[in-house]
């Protein structure tokens, strides 16, 4: 008998069951607007997010890094950060179609130069949840929903302020059908969008993120 | 006709005990979808309670008693501190930052998550937690950081600010991320301003009616017994780890010089007697709807117990004395469940148990442990947000609620020239308040040492002479030796009310960091002023050292001594299981073939990097030598045998 699985068996469990509430469990219909948890997350900076878009699609939003760390067709298992007084990461639960490591891969002016990234919060609007930064100073929203076909990310870029050159620095991705819309492609794997100088609403840089394969 | 009359009468005095306790607890019922790890509480200014979990949830009722109850937040990290605006706008410490919460489209729920600052830094650290949150007088938040624990891994990647894991002395508590054991105040317009350092996990941080701003810090290394200070900006309070962060920091610094730089606590609340981890400060402003304590500070505890303290300004600088308030049975069983923890240890063997003493007998519920945020209601009842993860277990919300009787107390001790003066809460038997032997009265102190300190140069102190008032509620003792630089420890069991009643919580502590005159202690900070009688004609004890073993080391290495992994503590990946020793093993690498030297050494200071914690701050030399002795005996096998000399430890 494992002496410390007596005593932790019934907590573990409770807790579990505790932690999968709605929006967690894949018997739930999709939840609206997306559910996110600020936690410890596996191989981000700390203090990250957890983002469940519906109870089959979640990711990883870095604040410190800098974007979505991860995608993966599955849910989020928030457990371990809550079991026990050391906590560990949460699990991803499922597979992950997409992933980025590239510090700060959204740039400013200069697609060479990491801008200096401040987080300023979030907030739940239209069925996406939008990060709010700042790159060297100048506001930035990202919005990440679920794709209209239920099937992946949509992520888009919104700038205020007019007369910046924004460039993307987007990661090949070998499980991942990434489609970018509202720019240029600069080279391969970089992306430009300039914000908004003769129009009051410029179109968004964006791009959809879906798996491969499907599941 | 007797026997019947005492029949009816029987069942009707126990009905009236349980109506006699002078503060009553009451259950606050939680959601059912609320995991109950509450973990802050607060009112808005139209009187709804609010409550945070470390789920990272908020709710609120206008009603707590009957609700409905709303979740107004969710996925917040860990939050420890809760100040609410409106029900609408709703502050948090989370662990990474000080979060505006705000319902901007009215259906009852946040959908505005804002970072006012997160200009400290985190690495993801079990220990690393964030805690708050008051205004001060100018309406800026006042918040506090703990320092990680090495006992769990630290998170290097993509730091806020760069990592700095120098040392400033020998603390095992680092700081590596920015302004971690600090006091620090964020204004409304989002700037970070450090206030004091010096902090090792101050838990609970308050601001008085007079919008001074105190905290309370736990128990551990360079922090002798939890305390409450009084945070002025620029000043250190002890734990040196978080001294490099500032901005006039010229470090590394040895303990004198870090003694010498240390502001001491205004009320030390010795350790086991006076609980084990304190958690947040509150001020009795109900204008009397709470008793007799108007203006005095309740602090609740890890333990099952919740504290008053009565500051007095001594020579410009607060200092006064704790008194317990409310406390409910801890046990043996308790004490030991705990003891696996570096910050609940209890003083063990021998001496252990009188820092428990027997509590006065209450009715009724009975307080739960994990007390570490409390807040008056409008209705003058004082909330209790209780959460114990991975420490003990009872989690929630209950309420005190004073029954309008007053309780026979020491309402406050004041320090006058030549002793201190006993103000009670109502008039006393003035024949027991005239006899010496009514009164117990003894001092000690705690040194200032990297591992910690158990009490030191205790002592009992003579009273040379009592001055009754003419209206038996106060009494002045004159001492034979009234020194700056001492805890002074009263107990007053044989004292009654003019009516007959007991005190209900016989023992106070007053830190006596001052003399009127101003005049402070002169003599080494770090070193005891008597020398221990020393024990040479007679070894260690085995048995003593089984009923330490049992306190202290039972949790983690299993009553027969096969360690394995620490309750609730699984490995991460990449990172070594936290698992205690295994005593039965056999072999060159087996824990007890090491030297006895050794061994005193990982017990007096544990091992960095491993989960064992040093227990050189809470055990006597001879204690870990009583321990050893039983290890060698109970699991050692044909191990060599202690020495009959003490082996003194570092």
């Amino acid at each position: 008998m494992n002496r410390t699985g007596r005593s932790l068996l019934l907590p573990a469990a409770l807790l579990v069951a505790l932690v999968a509430g709605p929006g967690l469990s894949e018997d739930k219909d999709p939840p609206t607007p997306p559910q996110v948890y600020r936690t410890f997350m596996p191989g981000a900076g700390p203090s990250a997010f957890g983002v469940v878009l519906a109870p089959y699609l979640a990711l990883c939003y870095d604040p410190l890094r800098g974007g979505v760390n991860q995608s993966w067709q599955g849910t989020l298992d928030l457990a371990p950060t809550l079991r026990a007084k050391i906590n560990e990461p949460a699990t991803i639960a499922g597979t992950v179609f997409y992933e980025e490591s590239i510090l700060q891969p959204l740039r400013i002016e200069d697609p060479e130069t990491v801008p200096e990234r401040r987080f300023k919060g979030y907030r739940y609007a239209d069925g996406a949840v939008i990060f709010d930064y700042t790159l060297d100073g100048v506001a930035v929203s990202e919005a990440l929903r679920i794709t209209s076909d239920g099937d992946g990310v949509e992520r888009a870029w919104m700038v205020a302020e007019g007369g910046h050159t924004f460039y993307f620095l987007a990661e090949e991705q070998s499980d991942a059908e990434v489609v970018f819309t509202g720019g240029t492609k600069v080279s391969p794997g970089l992306w430009k969008f300039e914000t908004g100088t003769d129009t009051d609403s410029p179109a968004p840089f964006a791009m959809t993120m879906q798996a491969k394969t499907k599941k | 006709m007797k026997r019947r009359l005492a029949f009816f009468l029987l069942p009707l005095a126990a009905a009236a005990s349980l109506r006699a306790n002078t503060y009553e607890i009451e259950e606050i019922t939680l959601p059912t979808a609320m995991v109950p790890e509450v973990s802050g509480v607060t009112f808005t200014p139209d009187g709804q309670l609010v409550i945070v979990n470390r789920h990272g949830e908020v709710w609120l009722t206008a009603d707590p008693k009957n609700g409905p109850w709303r979740r107004f937040a969710f996925g917040l990290h860990e939050p420890l501190g809760v100040f609410a605006a409106s029900a609408t706008e709703i502050f948090v410490t989370q662990r990474p930052e000080l979060t505006r919460l705000r319902d901007t489209d009215g259906d009852g729920a946040a959908d505005r998550y804002e970072t006012i600052n997160d200009d400290w830094s985190v690495t993801d650290n079990w220990h690393e937690f964030t805690f708050g949150l008051h205004l001060n007088k100018e309406g800026d938040f006042i918040l506090s950081t703990g320092l990680p624990d090495l006992a769990g891994p630290l998170n290097t990647l993509y730091p806020r600010v760069p990592l700095n894991m120098e040392k400033v002395h020998e603390e095992r508590k680092p700081s590596p991320g920015r302004y971690e054991g600090w006091v620090l105040k964020v204004d409304r317009d989002g700037r970070l301003t450090p206030i004091a350092s010096g902090f090792r996990a101050a838990a609970g941080v308050g601001v008085s009616p007079d919008g001074e701003i105190f905290a309370t810090d736990q128990q551990g290394d360079y922090v002798a017994t939890s305390t409450l200070v009084h945070v002025q900006p620029g000043r250190f309070y002890g734990h040196p780890a978080s001294l490099k962060w500032a901005k006039d920091y010229d470090g590394p610094l040895d303990l004198p010089e870090l003694a010498k730089r240390r502001t001491p606590e205004a009320v030390a609340l010795p350790h086991g007697t006076m609980g084990g981890s304190p958690g947040e400060p509150v001020w009795d402003t109900t204008g009397g709807k709470f008793g007799p304590f108007t203006g005095q500070i309740f602090v609740g505890d890890f333990t099952k117990l919740i504290s008053r303290v009565y500051l007095e300004k001594v020579a410009g600088e607060y200092q006064g004395a704790c008194f317990p308030f409310i406390r409910d049975a801890v046990g043996l069983e308790a004490i030991q469940a705990n003891s696996g923890a570096d910050n609940l240890t209890i003083p063990a063997g021998r001496d252990g148990l009188k820092y428990f003493r027997d509590v006065p007998p209450r009715s009724g519920t009975p307080l739960r442990p994990g007390n570490m945020r409390m807040a008056f209601a409008p209705d003058g009842s004082l909330y209790v947000a209780q959460t114990t993860r991975g420490w003990a277990s009872g989690d929630g919300l209950q309420r005190i609620v004073w029954s309008q009787r007053t309780p026979v107390e020491i309402a406050t001790i004041e320090l006058i020239p030549d002793g201190f003066r006993l103000t009670f809460t109502t008039a006393m038997d003035a024949e027991k308040l005239g006899d010496v032997s009514s009164y117990r009265l003894g001092r000690f102190r705690y040194l200032y040492l990297p591992s910690g300190s158990p009490r030191t140069d205790e002592a009992e102190v003579a009273i040379r002479e009592l001055r009754v008032a003419g209206d038996g509620r106060a009494v002045e003792l004159a001492l034979e030796d009234l020194d700056p630089g001492y805890i002074y420890e009263l107990e007053v069991d044989p004292l009654r009310s003019a009516a007959g009643d007991r005190v209900e919580n016989p023992l106070a502590f007053y830190t006596l960091t001052r003399l009127l005159d101003g005049s402070l202690f002169t003599g080494p900070m770090s070193e005891p002023l008597l020398i221990a009688e020393k024990k040479t004609d007679q070894g260690p004890n085995p048995e003593n050292g089984l009923s330490i073993y049992r306190t202290f080391c039972v949790t983690c290495h299993q009553p027969d001594g096969s360690g394995g992994a620490l309750p609730g503590a699984t490995a991460l990946p990449g990172t070594p299981a936290l698992v205690a020793a295994d005593f039965t093993l056999r072999g060159p690498e087996a824990p007890l073939s090491k030297s006895d030297e050794e061994l005193i050494r990982f017990i007096t200071h544990g091992s960095e990097g491993s989960p064992m914690p040093p227990f050189g701050g809470v055990l006597k030399p001879n204690q870990i030598t009583d321990v050893l002795a039983y290890l060698r005996s109970a699991f050692g096998g044909d191990s060599q045998a202690l020495s009959p000399t003490p082996t003194q430890p570092e």
